[in-house]
């Protein structure tokens, strides 16, 4: 029985196919305005600091405090929703996609030159990045074959910005799991049950963040049970380590990629509820480029369609 | 046949597709390590035995909310407290941990700096209350959860 799963699952594996998605237009262009709104709402979080201290990014190379003024961040917040709207609506990425990259990149370079280094906007940049290049590339090849310039992204250009929008994504959770086991060198899962003490400092943390009268501070009794139980901890974070480590299937047709995109998000919810950390920012990619609602709905919708 | 098809067809050849773009942009990722955009995510990839965090009270002790006095989490200060103490370890050879003196001056500098981006009525009223960073070291002894703290900055009430 095990043997005969295993053996299905090992053909399963070998035989997938990482080759483009044939998105249809409609779907793209959910994709790029939800993403569109994403970028947006991240830059009108916060002003920027206005001092970069010990310099990250952009920020080893330019002064950008500049840009921390609140009317000249209005500005560059407006002018990146110009650019955007443009991409939204099929303009060139390769062009379009400059000025956001820009101003989304100084942004968290600055964000990141305080001393602390924060992971908020690090995915949604990688993204930006990966959608201006690839879709720059894409139009500039094609623009030497057929000595043609196009304003407008075809459609497969359209495919190739995507894809590398959800490599790119794909790319930082592998990495993070390559991360995890380097630094541990692969026995990863073994010290899971370390993660009581920084359950303790999240949920104390946070407690001290915003205390207001005087509460008395108590860690989270799951703390204390990882403690007692140290068989816990690999059952409950380990499944984590294997989504992050093998997300590159994700890659490997719709399917994949809703199942991978909803267990990245189940893996964050758990997160948010056993260490108080939120993840608005990946949660949304992981909707927008991968478990994709509206074509599932389509699909769902048509299927109960033809059973009338 | 144009370049195009040559490169089109090594690719192929070489199933260069989304699996490998993945793998090869993940690796570069762990290269280029911690520099905006790009990362390594390396969050909670150590897991060591031991974390640290701070938060402050007022000259009584009273505990006051990280957000209210400087409008940034303990989590951001304690990032900056830790690399800050690395940078002043006076020794090299010597784990930063060891260095007590770099920690206290990497705590006052971490009080300094968010109190001074403060505006003025808030950092008086901050500096009247005589604030006090209390470092918190979280281990595991013996089957148990240990909490240790130290008062790393300690100011005088400031009157007005």
């Amino acid at each position: 029985m095990i043997k005969s799963a295993f053996l299905w699952l090992w053909c399963r594996l070998t035989s997938l196919s990482d080759e483009r998605i044939t998105f249809a237009r409609w779907e793209m262009f959910l994709m790029r305005a939800a993403f569109a709104g994403l970028v947006l709402w991240s830059m009108g979080k916060n002003l920027p600091p206005d001092s970069q201290p010990l310099p990250n990014g952009l920020c080893v190379f330019l002064d950008l405090t500049w840009l921390a003024q609140p009317e000249t961040w209005a500005q560059a917040q407006w002018i990146t929703a110009g650019f955007l709207a443009c991409f939204v609506f099929g303009l060139s990425g390769g062009i379009t996609l400059l000025v956001p990259v820009f101003f989304y990149v100084a942004m968290g370079s600055l964000i990141n030159s305080q001393g602390a280094i924060k992971h908020h906007s690090q995915l949604i940049a990688m993204t930006l990045i990966a959608l201006w290049l690839s879709t720059m590339v894409a139009c500039l090849w094609k623009a030497i074959r057929s000595r043609r310039f196009a304003i407008f992204d075809d459609v497969m250009t359209q495919r190739i910005g995507i894809q590398w929008a959800m490599i790119a994504i794909a790319a930082a959770y592998v990495t993070s799991a390559f991360s995890k086991l380097l630094a541990t060198e692969g026995t990863w899962i073994f010290r899971t049950p370390n993660l009581a003490v920084e359950l303790v400092k999240s949920h104390l943390t946070v407690f001290h963040d915003t205390i207001t009268t005087s509460q008395i501070a108590e860690y989270p009794p799951l703390a204390a049970f990882l403690v007692d139980h140290v068989w816990l901890a690999p059952i409950l974070f380990g499944p984590g380590l294997f989504i992050e480590l093998f997300f590159f299937l994700a890659l490997a047709g719709r399917g994949w990629a809703a199942v991978f995109g909803m267990g990245a998000i189940l893996m964050h919810v758990i997160i948010t509820l056993v260490m108080k950390l939120v993840f608005p920012e990946h949660e949304a990619l992981m909707l927008i480029f991968f478990v994709n609602i509206p074509f599932w709905t389509v699909v769902f919708i048509r299927g109960a369609w033809r059973k009338i | 046949m144009s370049v195009g098809d040559v490169i089109r067809g090594f690719c192929r050849r070489l199933k260069i597709g989304g699996f490998l773009g993945v793998i090869v942009v993940a690796i570069a990722l762990q290269f280029i390590g911690e520099q905006f955009p790009f990362s390594n995510f390396p969050m909670y990839a150590g897991l060591s035995s031991r974390s640290e965090f701070i938060y402050f009270t007022d000259f009584t002790g009273k505990k006051v909310g990280t957000w209210w006095w400087f409008d940034e989490g303990g989590a951001a200060m304690m990032k900056v407290l830790r690399s800050v103490w690395k940078k002043e370890n006076s020794n090299e050879n010597r784990p930063y941990r060891e260095d007590k003196v770099a920690q206290k001056t990497a705590a006052n500098y971490v009080y300094d700096t968010y109190l001074a981006i403060q505006p003025k009525e808030k950092r008086r009223r901050i500096e009247a209350a005589g604030p006090r960073l209390i470092y918190v070291e979280v281990t595991v002894k013996d089957g148990e959860l240990v909490l240790k703290e130290t008062v790393l900055v300690e100011r005088e009430p400031v009157r007005p």
